[in-house]
């Protein structure tokens, strides 16, 4: 019994070490994003895999889009439209998803690898492009920079990402705004120093209320407030909610076996001492 | 007007198979129960038609502790839920376990297996019973101190969900749906890996308990003992009349729970443990000495000429 203890506590041991192994990961990985011509955004993804794994046995990679409407387009007041969705294979080492000018949508991302008994799945949602706010003039929109390159994924435990934005965005208005804010869907707001330029940073790390709660909220949605008290622009930035890992089904199902095993060897040791009917 | 005694075996089967199908399929027939129904329907079942209470419970204990969070996910809609299942337990008490309950079900299928095999049944007796019933308490306390120490930070993010996480129903009834994935090994991070080894371990324990003890996951079930609580809101009620049971002891045999009271000379035989599946009475062969009641409606009584039906050369 105590060689069988310690083998079952070895192999514990060996699990977990393998089990908390960071970075051996199947991932989406945003390259970069664009605006279109007609004011809308192409945002290009590519799929990262452990190196030591390709090829795949098997590999299925593909994405939806839910494109939603624009606010009051249809349906009855206060009833939001349904949205558009369409789903599309994805390719793994670029994958271009052109998304319509002023709707905001949602990108579900997902792969699926398998090689010697274990599978690997990535999931990416991606809240994007959502654009609304009253004035339409060039000069009163509220932009992103073109890209963001300091937006980022972090892992966090192995599983769940944090999205961490060190890029800026630029408002060109051409007045000072009298705040800016950036906020969740559980109302966490953090207020943005403002400067002269009209470029405002955003760092989420240094908030760290909005890191800790960031699975409840859907998007971070920045929202500026001209002097005159009567503009206000709001612009989604996508956040991701990602997940991704691993799983070892040869592992699973040993341990199912081994359990059952072990009830049914103590059933028969002890059998003798039951009460059946 | 009650129901024909000799008729209710045929009729409870068929309500198990009619939600079994419903709860596990319904989903994919545009059919949503929602989150609140007080049997193991499982979330994790792709293209289930409604679910148990408990994963909801989990959340909105664990957000409780977070009001802008719950806010967020809508108070209003998490107190409608919990209304809901309070309901649903007072309308139909604990006949969700005896006879709406797919897990339920094929635990009865694995002990019907047992005794095609010819193995007998494995007895427990009455003070363990009573020992082990304290479990699904425990687990109900372990649902209610986990998910608020993990949504304060206290604990990973995976700490969410500290009951589905090693329920049996997760990695069997996807199965039934063609989802293997939760047999594997998460090996994501050690939290991931600790639950899932944990789930497969009560996987593996619970299935040989299923076929060596009727209805063997109930004792420890969560949802039963939840159900227990709010008792005193439903009107469904198991009854006997001391007078006119005749001691013949078909009660306890037939019970799946191997409840014990059931044989006592009272009129209040129903347990923590007691189902509601009515196989007491069928059982019974004295006219009305045991009965299902809705208040004072007699659901089911029993009877002489049911038994006599059911079992002509008993």
């Amino acid at each position: 019994m105590k060689i069988a203890d310690l083998l079952l506590v070895s192999w514990l041991a060996c699990g977990v070490a393998r089990g908390a192994e960071v970075g051996d990961y199947l991932r989406w990985r945003l390259l970069g994003q664009e605006r279109t011509p007609d004011g809308g955004s192409a945002l290009t993804f590519a799929l990262e895999s452990p190196p030591d794994r390709l090829p795949w046995e098997s590999l299925e990679v593909v994405y939806r889009v839910f494109a939603f409407q624009r606010p009051g387009s249809s349906g009855a007041p206060g009833v939001p439209a349904p949205p558009e969705i369409y789903r599309k294979k994805a390719a793994p080492d670029e994958t271009k998803i052109v998304l319509y000018s002023g709707r905001p949508a949602r990108i579900e991302l997902n792969a699926r690898a398998e090689k010697g008994g274990q599978a690997y799945y990535a999931r990416t949602l991606v809240h994007a492009f959502g654009e609304s706010g009253r004035g339409d003039p060039e000069s009163e929109r509220l932009e992103t920079a073109p890209s963001w390159p300091g937006f980022d994924l972090v892992a966090s435990g192995g599983r769940y990402l944090r999205a961490q934005a060190d890029g800026e965005v630029i408002l060109r208005t051409g007045q000072k705004p009298a705040r800016v804010e950036v906020f969740d869907d559980g109302s966490l707001a953090a207020t943005l120093p403002a400067n002269d330029e009209g470029r405002y940073g955003y760092t989420p790390s240094l908030d760290p209320k909005i890191q800790k709660t960031w699975r409840s909220f859907k998007s971070l949605v920045f929202a500026a407030e001209l002097p005159d008290a009567r503009t206000r622009f709001s612009f989604h930035l996508p956040v991701y909610r990602a997940y991704y890992g691993r799983i070892d089904y040869r592992g699973g199902l040993a341990a199912l076996a081994a359990s059952a095993l072990a009830a049914l060897a103590w059933v028969g040791w002890r059998g003798r001492k039951f009460r059946w009917r | 007007m009650a129901l024909n005694v000799g008729t209710v075996g045929r009729l409870r089967q068929g309500a198990q198979y009619l939600s079994f199908a419903l709860l596990m399929y319904g989903g994919r027939l545009g059919l949503h129960l929602g989150p609140a129904l007080p049997c193991f329907g499982c979330p994790f079942v792709p293209g289930c038609g409604g679910y148990c209470y408990l994963m909801g419970l989990q959340g909105y204990i664990g957000f409780g502790m977070n009001a802008a969070a719950l806010a967020g996910m809508g108070l209003w809609r998490a107190l409608g839920w919990m209304l809901a299942f309070t309901l649903l337990v007072a309308l139909l008490g604990k006949t969700w376990c005896g006879w709406i309950c797919p897990f339920g079900l094929l635990q009865d299928w694995l002990a019907a297996l047992r005794k095609r095999l010819g193995v007998r049944e494995r007895l427990i007796s009455t003070p363990a019973m009573e020992r082990l019933a304290w479990v699904k308490y425990g687990f109900l306390v372990y649902m209610a101190v986990i998910p608020p120490l993990a949504t304060m930070g206290f604990l990973p993010e995976d700490f969410h969900l500290p009951f589905c996480n090693i329920c049996p129903g997760k990695s069997i009834l996807p199965l039934f749906a063609g989802e293997t994935k939760y047999l594997a090994l998460n090996l994501d991070n050690a939290v991931t890996f600790g639950f899932s080894l944990a789930l497969l371990c009560m996987t593996g324990v619970t299935l040989v308990g299923m076929f060596f003890k009727d209805r063997f996951f109930c004792i420890f079930c969560p949802l039963l003992a939840l159900i227990h609580l709010l008792k005193p809101l439903t009107a469904l009620k198991l009854v006997k009349t001391p007078s006119a049971c005749v001691g013949c002891g078909n009660c306890r045999r037939a019970c799946p729970m191997n409840i014990e009271a059931v044989e006592k000379d009272r009129e209040n035989v129903q347990t923590g443990e007691c189902l509601d599946c009515a196989r007491c009475v069928e059982s019974c062969p004295s006219s009305a000495a045991l009965g299902l009641r809705f208040g004072n409606i007699p659901l089911i009584v029993s009877s002489r000429a049911g038994r006599a039906e059911r079992e002509p050369f008993s």
